[in-house]
């Protein structure tokens, strides 16, 4: 029995967070993850965590916030509720103009300083990678972009993600056709292997170039210890950190960016009141934030 | 990470910039007074990722030394130095008043504007006075400018007075005053303001409007109409907003009959002034003194609106929309080809309801596309009767999506009752879809009846789950005379969520009835963990003794979260009985279990629960102490609470 109807069939009431569970579960998560959750999001918690408690079937929010602190699967269920509460819709080749920036602009002049230094290493790091459809992107571009002389080249992407499951589901690597909805026709043809009818894998040149591991952005500690980048591309990731921990995070990227380097964020995310350290550079339909040398 | 003060010291004074911006981090979380000279000294520095640090540093370290040592930088020849400097004196100032305030007397005009701004983020009462001085005395304009502004910003009354007579300044230091007097928001500010309002100058007088406006006070009113029909018609529409702002619109209609003419008018013409606080605020004004012109020129204002970012603004449009109730200019607009205009018409025809809207949204249905088909099937679900009976059910034989098949099944069902109509509606509990299947279900057990009844019946010998689980469901909540023995034989079923349902179905009809006890209980030995949580369920909200042998019994369960269930529930059921028993699985239990024991311990109380959690204290486990604690508090403070008593 496939559908999820009968679970929803019960006598029970719906089940309802209160204030103090919620500030219960506000508190655990953004001590664990450094995510914070405010007020006028209790009820997209309440949403999003409904079925974590039917799939373990518990009776109140309360009893989930023991779970996740007691119960023997406890590890297990707090990678599943990052994922739930970190849930973002992405997808390959997400927004182009800056993907287009990255490849026209910001590669382009990096590959030719390098070159002039005799230096042939290039090092981006996805910070917050989810199902790794942004490295995957990132490594599509520099192929095209490096064309034959990629084998001449030292090129690593790091990825990292807070949830292991997301950080599994982007090793595997297999997308559905939806996640492809914005990349072209020739490039799905050229780095991707339908393997079955809509379903369809990276090839082994694209994984090559990633290196995924999971990583927690409100530690300091633990990202300084990620090799220090040309480019740090971290979208639609911050916006999930009160001002404090924006702050930091941004801070650490900073102090990780070698001087020269640059960082993408979201299109619609700002450094304004959280960093005046970079210099923002203003491309046709992006905005990159560059650390000057 | 730990470190020794003076490598923090070290990293601070060496040349290499992610050193110094290291050595500003760790002082920073150290909170480092020593620090503070070395950060200030690498705020001047020109890396700004260095300025960055240390800026942060100093804003946690904070304290009289960080202000003493920030203030001189004010001076600086380098303005990003004295933005930051004061950005962060903004933030820290009020840890060393005395020092700003020695600052006023400056004789640097540039230094006195600095010291005037920073006090006005301090908050402190011990600031008004020192600013009042220098708004009636300096002889610097931008001085007593900047001084208005702090005294506003501090939002204390004392200040009403100076502003007051600061009035008597040049036009540059009113427009401060009025801000400043704006935000103190007391009495004694709308009355300075009322009396500027007669003899100020166009522009003040916009702004005095402006602000009369947001502090809503009612007796500036008559003073605002007496200025209307003087005023040109930037500034009347400006008066307009204010009025509405102040009086609401339900005011409004208290107004004569040749008041309300006069203002419908001039809302009208506010409708197309270019600011939309303004078109707001004639949209609600109109809302009551409306009618067919004011509802046609609201909807056209409203074509402009953009859905996606305008959302507040068309809900405004909705209920205004509605308070001047159904005419020509909404049917218009629902047969409009503009889907702002039709879909606003719809939900204003659908809240304003009557045979007429119900029957112009009926007849439109056919011409519009899927999403507003939606939308009026939506609203005919919460505003029609029984004249849109035909309708429905047309459109249940009809139409394919699933939206509009809800509606038109809850109006069936939930809505009407209509026993006639119960074969079309048992032909939705066969749905591929399972919220078209769920709404059916609630809807059919919302008709009810003996058909219904034997619908369900029959299902319980079905192949297929679902329909099982549906029917167990139906019967409980039918809960018809015989339904107990129906639901004694699903216990038996092969699928555990049926057997799940079935125990929720007794308890549902019955919680009180002992055969159902002795009914349940053989759940307990079910293979499903699922099924065996629910009759703990169930045991839990039974109020007869025999009960807890059953929770004794269940205590010893394989699964963990029935265990956690049956302690709580022993816990609420308050029996110092049952406390050695459940001590009896401590050795064996998680941390989980122990700690939902000793939360019962202090829920359960008495001699024997309170030793216990004694002894639970010497526990090697930290959280299981803290727990402990807390239960022993609990019932330290009940029993305090019974002494007093």
């Amino acid at each position: 029995m496939n559908s999820p109807f009968p679970k929803n069939i019960t006598f029970k009431k719906e089940l309802k967070i209160n204030d103090q569970e919620f500030k219960q579960l506000r508190d655990f998560i953004y001590e664990k993850s450094g995510i914070y959750i405010g007020d006028n999001r209790k009820y997209l918690l309440e949403n999003r965590l409904g079925n974590r408690l039917k799939a373990h079937n518990l009776k109140s929010f309360g009893e989930y916030f023991y779970f996740l602190r007691y119960d023997a699967q406890r590890n297990e269920e707090l990678t599943k509720l990052f994922e739930v509460i970190t849930t973002n819709e992405t997808s390959f080749f997400r927004n182009p103009p800056q993907i287009k920036v990255f490849q026209e602009q910001i590669l382009r002049d990096l590959v030719k300083t390098k070159k002039a230094k005799g230096d042939k290493r290039i090092h981006v790091w996805s910070a917050g990678c989810s199902t790794g459809e942004e490295p995957y992107t990132l490594s599509i571009v520099l192929h095209e972009a490096m064309n034959y002389e990629m084998s001449s080249w030292k090129i690593k992407i790091s990825a990292h993600d807070l949830s292991n499951a997301v950080l599994s589901a982007a090793k595997r690597g297999i997308y559905s056709h939806y996640a492809l909805r914005s990349t072209p026709p020739e490039i799905v043809k050229k780095y991707f292997l339908e393997e079955s009818p809509g379903m369809f894998r990276v090839q082994d040149k694209v994984k090559e170039l990633v290196h995924f591991g999971q990583i927690n952005l409100s530690d300091r500690f633990q990202l300084k210890k990620v090799e220090r980048s040309d480019v740090i591309f971290c979208r639609n990731v911050i916006i999930y950190f009160d001002e404090d921990m924006k702050k930091n995070v941004i801070n650490s990227f900073y102090d990780n960016l070698l001087p020269g380097g640059y960082m993408f964020i979201g299109h619609s995310e700002s450094l304004h009141n959280i960093s005046r350290a970079f210099k923002p550079m203003h491309y046709p339909g992006s905005i990159v934030y560059l650390k000057e040398k | 990470m730990h470190q020794d003060k003076n490598e923090i010291m070290q990293l601070l004074k060496s040349e290499d910039q992610s050193e110094q911006r290291e050595g500003a981090f760790l002082a920073r979380d150290m909170k480092l007074v020593e620090a503070v000279p070395y950060l200030v000294g690498l705020l001047q520095s020109r890396s700004i990722g260095v300025q960055e640090a240390a800026d942060m540093a100093l804003r946690k370290i904070g304290g009289g030394p960080s202000v003493s040592a920030l203030i001189p930088l004010l001076a600086s020849d380098s303005p990003p130095v004295r933005n930051l400097s004061m950005d962060i004196l903004r933030h820290i100032g009020h840890q060393d008043i005395d020092a700003l305030l020695r600052l006023l007397k400056s004789e640097d005009t540039d230094l006195r504007i600095f010291s005037a701004d920073i006090l006005g983020s301090t908050r402190s009462y011990l600031a008004v006075a020192p600013l009042c001085e220098l708004l009636l005395k300096d002889p610097e304009v931008n001085v007593r400018y900047q001084a208005a502004v702090s005294l506003g910003d501090l939002g204390r009354s004392g200040a009403t007075e100076c502003l007051k007579r600061a009035f008597s300044d040049e036009e540059w230091v009113q427009y401060a005053v009025v801000e400043a007097l704006s935000k103190l928001r007391d009495e004694s500010s709308v009355k300075v303001l009322i009396q500027a309002l007669g003899n100020s100058s166009e522009l003040v007088c916009s702004m005095i409007v402006d602000a009369l406006g947001e502090m809503g006070d009612i007796k500036s009113v008559p003073m605002l109409l007496k200025r209307i029909e003087d005023s040109p018609a930037t500034l009347r529409n400006k008066i307009v907003k204010a009025v509405i702002n102040i009086l609401g619109g339900k005011a409004l209609t208290f107004l004569s009959n040749k008041e309300k003419e006069k203002l419908h008018d001039y809302l009208l013409a506010a409708l197309k002034d270019d600011e939309t606080d303004i078109q707001d605020a004639a949209i609600l004004g109109l809302g009551y003194v409306g009618g067919a012109r004011a509802s046609r020129s609201i909807l056209n204002t409203a074509a402009l609106m953009d859905p996606d970012y305008e959302e507040d603004r068309l809900q405004k449009v909705h209920e205004s929309l509605v308070s001047i109730g159904y005419n020509q200019s909404l049917v218009e607009g629902l047969i409009s080809e503009d889907e702002t205009l039709a879909s606003l018409a719809i939900h204003a025809l659908g809240s304003i309801g009557g045979k007429e809207a119900i029957n112009d949204l009926i007849s439109s249905f056919a011409l519009k596309n899927r999403d507003q088909q939606r939308e009026i099937a939506h609203m005919l679900h919460d505003c029609a009767g029984r004249e849109a009976r035909d309708f429905f059910l047309t459109t249940l034989q009809q139409h394919q999506d699933g939206d509009v098949l809800k509606y038109g099944i809850s109006f069936i069902g939930v809505k009407l009752r209509d026993e006639e109509s119960i074969p079309v509606l048992l032909r939705f509990l066969e749905h591929p879809w399972d919220d078209v299947k769920k709404t059916a279900l609630e809807a059919v057990l919302s008709t009810g009846g003996g058909t219904v009844l034997r619908h369900f019946q029959d299902m319980l010998s079905s192949t297929d789950t679902i329909k099982r689980v549906m029917a167990v469901y139906a019967i409980g909540r039918l809960g018809a005379d015989n339904s107990m023995e129906t639901l004694a034989e699903a216990l038996n079923d092969e699928a555990y969520e049926v057997r799940k349902i079935a125990l929720e179905a007794m308890g549902h009809i019955s919680p009180e009835d002992k055969n159902v006890l002795h009914l349940v209980v053989k759940g307990l030995q079910d293979e499903n963990r699922e099924v065996r949580r629910s009759v703990v369920d169930l045991l839990d909200e039974c109020p007869y003794p025999e009960s807890h042998s059953y929770l004794l019994k269940a205590l010893h369960d394989p699964d963990e979260w029935v265990r956690v269930r049956v302690v709580e529930a022993l816990g609420r059921k308050k029996i110092q009985d049952n406390i050695p028993e459940m001590l009896s699985l401590w050795e064996r239990s998680s941390q989980l279990v122990k700690i939902k024991i000793v939360e019962a311990l202090g829920i359960i109380g008495g001699q024997t629960a309170f030793r216990s959690l004694l002894d639970i204290l010497d526990d090697p486990d930290q959280e299981i102490q803290d727990a402990a604690e807390t239960a022993l508090d609990k019932l330290q403070e009940q029993n305090m609470e019974q002494g007093q008593e």
